[in-house]
């Protein structure tokens, strides 16, 4: 008698422990009584995972990237122009048309998943990032040669063989905003020691900006469409692979693992805005100057608080997902409503801070650095909650080349 | 009635072996295939080329990592090794080989700590002492006088002790309000595993959280107790298959689920191979009768008392273990937390007006970032190695503060050092360390459906 109360009890034990494994009972059919609301109405949670992964795929990454190719038309159009009439007004146009292009782009830094991503790093990485924007590894020593080697002449050669450093929208902004006459190499270097410089002439050097720039912008716009066709459902349909992660999908075994490769991307604003951006120019980090101007990201056009507040924007989408369905939503529905708040608030806060300085970031180094870093403090807050609550909430794994095990 | 002194078999009775021999197959394959996945998956790189800084464990810090290639050669010779041992090839010399490499691996990044490798060094370092090699080996083969049908029971009774221990201390490392009271951290990772087959669709309740949490406190605490009583063994061992195949689909725990169902085999009846081959155990008749006692006997003792309460030290530390992780190696402290950090050093030195933020990221790999990020000791170590750089540039006077803010178990972060303490002028030591800011005095989030 006693035998068999153990033997009951014991088994009573061992069935909760085996009930604990998970709930795999077929009188539980998924998606009873299991609702939570997204911007869309009511769905199951695991319903509005998906719905994340294809309103931040579709209305926000692709909407972006079409409107990056717009924009990158735009901008060869404008460079046409100006090295039609070399004037000051058609460069000043184009500059304009870089700044539009620019900030276009600056959203879509933040996206670096997928086909932009670097292959091998990335689930999906095709290495078009690059080919694009290539900073923080630009040279405008490079391209200084490069105006002198005139290799863009034959662009299929050039955009095969010579490095990123040489080609992209940072090449162009040296191309269309360093109107002075002399170069950044050292007097060592063999376009100064050889004379070859000196012997294009301000009107050579013009012409052969205008020339390399053009060359440029076509290959940025044949990469901006690229990646719309990559992403495009019409095209090689990445958004697919994104949308439906872990139902189908060959690139993302579940949808954990393509919000983790959103998370992942989104951390651009806490490793390169925040602690290379902002923090290096500073001079509150990896500069023993009091400020370090030389080291912001945007040398020549002067547009690195543009392109920061481009950043937090597009982060601030992605999170959101516009007008449906964001990280947001997915905290809301897990009941973690102070944190998307605070996400959002620090986000706003960090927007406004860059927002308000009345001048660029070289000015503002100049006149008044606390307010620098006073918007450094602000990003720092805001990549707190991501690194730490953020990640911990939706258990997703902070970016790290390396997997191993766990336990 | 038999007195614990025959239960445990010190007096020297004797067993069948071929518990020992299978279980000797079962830990060289784990051996080999940990070794192999390092390789396959390019981890010897990731985890110990790519770094320039390591993380030394408290006491040991003379180890340190082998130039390329050699690291990768360990790793060959642990394949090598492992598949010996499986094999019962040269067993001894196999075993203590492979308790070395793999203990030394494991002793060179605290970056890289997994209880599980734990567990295979102290299950290697058993082993080295075992007639592993007398059944069902190519040592046996090769020569009669080393082949033996029986051994002494204590052997037996020592290692699942060693076992018993893992899943009791696991067990007992969630004996806490986070995991009980407030589910967490399962609820927060069962959310994010909602298109699991089937069962993910409950995963968004904080309710099935909860008695999963339940159900794996009970489980850790009591399953070697059902596999020890020889009436529930059987179901017992099921369980034990469903818990640790679940635990293995849903969490990226590597090798941890094999190496616990291989492990838990120690419980078995000792002739268990041969009744699953349907062979004959053998006589013991005329097996003698080997005691524990002497040398061995002491060591024994203090062994299995090391086992028993060096995992429970963590009491005799101030605050909660999950915060200060006080007491949280090598004492099967298993998935209970889910802990991010966001850190960054301040350094000042003389002639220097304002700190100069260094984030970790300069000195190590992501992964060391990521693994670092919550553990006050590493941070303390990475905040030394920081100062001495900046000394060796030239600097005087340096001063290094850390702000280390820290979400546990999706709490708000919160400072876990002290911001205003000066790290350069604290020595790391096992006594509670008085810069760490008290625990969170807030519950965790209930997450998801109730």
């Amino acid at each position: 008698m006693h035998g068999e109360s153990i033997r009951r009890k014991a088994l009573a034990v061992l069935t909760l422990a085996l009930v604990s494994c998970g709930p795999g009972n077929d009188n539980n059919q998924p998606g009873t009584n299991n609702t939570t609301t997204g911007n869309n109405g009511t769905t199951t949670n695991a319903e509005l995972r998906e719905a994340v992964l294809l309103n931040v795929g579709s209305a926000v990454i692709v909407a972006q990237q079409e409107d990056f190719a717009r924009k990158a038309a735009a901008l060869t159009v404008a460079i046409e122009a100006w090295q039609g009439d070399k004037t000051a007004p058609s460069r000043a146009a184009a500059q304009e048309a870089w700044k539009e292009a620019m900030l276009a782009w600056q959203r879509i830094e933040v996206y670096q998943l997928g086909p932009a991503g670097i292959m091998g790093q990335v689930a999906g990485g095709e290495n078009i990032r690059d080919a694009i924007y290539s900073w923080p590894i630009s040279s405008a020593c490079r391209v200084d040669q490069e105006i002198v080697a005139e290799d863009y002449a034959d662009a299929a050669t050039f955009f095969a063989e010579e490095r990123v450093n040489v080609r992209g929208l940072d090449a162009m902004e040296r191309l269309l905003f360093d109107e002075s006459y002399e170069n950044a190499c050292s007097a060592v270097s063999e376009i100064n020691s050889s004379g070859s410089w000196d012997a294009l002439g301000e009107e050579g050097i013009d012409a052969n900006r205008a020339a390399y720039a053009l060359a440029l912008a076509k290959d940025v716009q044949t990469r901006a469409d690229s990646l719309v066709d990559h992403w495009s459902p019409d095209g090689k349909d990445f958004l697919g692979e994104f949308s439906k992660a872990g139902g189908g999908s060959s690139t993302y075994a579940s949808s954990q693992e393509a919000l983790n490769a959103l998370s992942d991307a989104l951390f651009y604003i806490e490793k390169e805005t925040k602690d290379m951006k902002l923090a290096i120019p500073a001079g509150v980090s990896g500069c023993e100057q009091d400020t370090c101007p030389e080291d912001r990201e945007s040398l020549d056009a002067n547009f690195s608080k543009e392109q920061m507040i481009a950043n937090l924007e597009a982060f601030r989408d992605a999170f959101t997902g516009l007008e449906a369905e964001g990280f947001d939503d997915l905290l809301i529905s897990i009941g973690a409503e102070q944190l998307s708040a605070d996400m959002l608030k620090l986000t706003d806060e960090t927007i406004a801070a860059l927002e308000a300085w009345p001048g660029t970031l070289e000015e503002q180094l100049e006149n008044d650095p606390q307010s620098v870093v006073d918007a450094y403090t602000k990003a720092s807050e805001l990549g707190t909650l991501l690194k730490t609550q953020f990640v911990s909430t939706l258990d997703l794994e902070i970016p790290q080349r390396a997997e191993g095990d766990n336990d | 009635m038999i007195s614990i002194r025959q239960r445990a078999g010190i007096d020297g009775s004797p067993i069948d072996i071929a518990w020992l021999a299978a279980f000797r197959v079962m830990l060289g394959v784990v051996v080999a295939w940990s070794a192999a996945r390092f390789l396959i998956y390019g981890w010897v790189d990731q985890f110990f080329g790519t770094p320039t800084y390591f993380f030394d464990f408290y006491g040991v810090d003379f180890i340190s990592v082998l130039p390329s290639p050699w690291m990768h050669v360990v790793f060959g010779a642990l394949v090598v090794l492992g598949l010996c041992i499986a094999a019962g090839a040269m067993t001894r010399v196999a075993t203590v080989g492979a308790f070395v490499l793999f203990t030394y691996v494991e002793l060179i990044d605290v970056t890289n700590y997994l209880n599980h490798y734990y567990l295979v060094s102290l299950l290697l370092g058993i082993l080295c002492f075992l007639p592993a090699g007398a059944l069902w080996s190519v040592d046996a083969k090769r020569s009669f006088k080393k082949r033996r049908d029986y051994m002494p029971k204590w052997m037996h009774s020592l290692l699942r002790l060693q076992v018993a221990c893992v899943y009791f201390w696991a067990g007992m490392a969630k004996f806490g309000s986070d995991w009980l009271l407030h589910a967490q951290p399962l609820n927060i990772w069962l959310l994010a595993r909602q298109d699991t087959p089937i069962i993910g669709a409950f995963f968004d309740s904080w309710n099935v959280a909860l008695m999963m949490s339940w159900g794996g406190f009970l489980f850790d605490t009591t399953i070697w107790a059902f596999l020890l009583w020889p009436k529930t063994r059987r179901v017992a061992y099921v369980v034990v298959l469903g818990f640790h195949i679940t635990t293995g689909v849903l969490f990226n725990i590597g090798m941890f689920p094999i190496i616990m169902i291989a492990a838990a085999t120690v419980f078995f009846d000792p002739s268990w191979p041969r009744q699953l081959f349907k062979s004959r155990a053998p006589s013991l008749d005329d097996a003698p009768r080997q005691p524990l006692r002497g040398v061995a006997a002491l060591a024994v003792a203090c062994f299995c008392a090391f086992q028993c309460f060096f995992p429970a030290r963590h009491f005799l530390y101030p605050g909660d273990v999950l915060w200060t992780e006080e007491g949280m190696r090598w004492s099967w402290k298993v998935m209970v937390r889910e802990k991010n950090g966001a850190i960054t050093y301040r350094v000042r030195w003389k002639g220097r007006e304002r700190d100069t933020l260094v984030p970790p990221t300069r000195y190590l790999t992501d992964h060391q970032a990521r693994e670092f990020s919550g553990q006050p000791d590493m941070i303390l170590r990475l905040g030394h190695h920081i100062g001495k750089d900046f000394r060796a540039r030239g600097h005087k006077d340096v001063e290094v503060r850390v702000d280390a803010k820290v979400s546990l178990n999706g709490r708000s972060p919160r400072a876990m050092i002290d911001p205003d303490v000066d790290l350069m002028k604290i020595t790391d030591s096992i006594r509670p360390a008085s810069w760490l800011e008290p625990v969170p005095n807030t519950p965790p989030p209930h997450l998801g459906r109730r």
